[in-house]
C-alpha cells in the first residue's frame, strides 16, 4: 500500500495478529527518516512515485514473498510525499509460524522494495535539493 | 487515447527535462529507441541515461520494445524508495 498518511506500527501489527492464530512470530522493518546522508545534514524528505506500477511492484513483492518463503501474510506500507526527520517511510510486517521464516522474508521484502518499487527520495538539504538515486 | 502518446518523467530527469509529462502527435508504430533518439534532439538530457529503466505501459521494456499510438512511456531513474 503506498499512502501519504501515517501509519501506526502497533495497529498494523495488531491486524497481522488477528490474521491467525497459528502465528507464532511477527517481524516488522520500519525504516525512518534520518537527519544526515552521505556527509551531509538533512532537513526533509520528499518521496514521489508512479503510482500504478508502484502498487503493481508491491503486490508482486508479496506474492512472492507468499509464495517463496513460509509465511502466513506480510504487508507493507510505503509513504509519498513530505516526510519530516524522525517520521516514518515504509513499513513491512510478517507474520508466520516460527520467527527465522519471519526475519528472513522480511529482510527479503525489503531489499526487493528497494530494487523494483519505482519510487524515488529527495533530500532537502541546507544547500539545496538532491535526488537519491543509488540505492543505500 | 488515439494517435497520440504520453511520455513521463520521474525524479531528476524531470527536473531534467523540464517537465512532468509531454503527449505528442504519434501516428505510426515504432521501436522506442527511435522514439529515444528524435526526444534526445529536444532534450539533450537524455542522452545520459545511466542506469535509466524504461516502461511502456507500466510493463518494464528495453529499447527495441514497439511503440503504439496510445501508449504510455516512461523514463525511470533508479529507484530509492525505502
Amino acid at each position: 500500500m503506498i499512502q501519504s498518511a501515517d501509519f501506526s506500527v502497533e495497529e498494523e501489527i495488531a491486524k497481522m495478529k488477528a490474521i491467525s492464530s497459528r502465528m507464532g512470530g511477527i517481524v516488522t522493518f520500519l525504516g525512518t527518516a534520518r537527519d544526515f546522508s552521505k556527509g551531509h545534514d538533512v532537513v526533509k524528505l520528499t518521496f514521489e512515485h508512479y503510482s500504478k506500477m508502484a502498487e503493481q511492484a508491491m503486490l508482486k513483492i508479496r506474492e512472492s514473498a507468499l509464495e517463496q518463503f513460509s509465511i502466513i501474510d506480510v504487508m507493507m506500507i510505503h509513504r509519498i510525499g513530505e516526510i519530516g526527520i524522525g517520521e516514518n517511510i515504509v513499513l513491512i510486517v510478517v507474520g508466520a509460524e516460527h520467527r527465522q521464516d519471519a526475519f528472513t522474508a522480511c529482510a527479503w521484502c525489503i531489499d526487493e522494495l528497494k530494487k523494483t518499487v519505482p519510487i524515488w527520495k529527495r533530500e532537502e538539504t541546507p544547500d539545496g535539493q538532491i535526488w537519491v538515486e543509488e540505492r543505500p | 487515447m488515439p494517435h497520440q502518446i504520453t511520455i513521463r518523467f520521474f525524479a531528476h530527469l524531470k527536473d531534467l527535462a523540464g517537465m512532468e509529462s509531454v503527449s505528442l502527435p504519434f501516428e505510426q508504430d515504432c521501436p522506442l529507441k527511435q522514439l529515444i533518439a528524435q526526444l534526445e534532439e529536444t532534450i539533450p538530457a537524455l542522452k545520459s541515461r545511466g542506469g535509466i529503466q524504461m516502461a511502456v505501459n507500466h510493463a518494464f521494456v528495453n529499447d527495441e520494445a514497439i511503440i503504439h499510438p496510445g501508449d504510455e512511456i516512461a523514463f525511470l531513474p533508479p529507484f530509492s524508495g525505502g
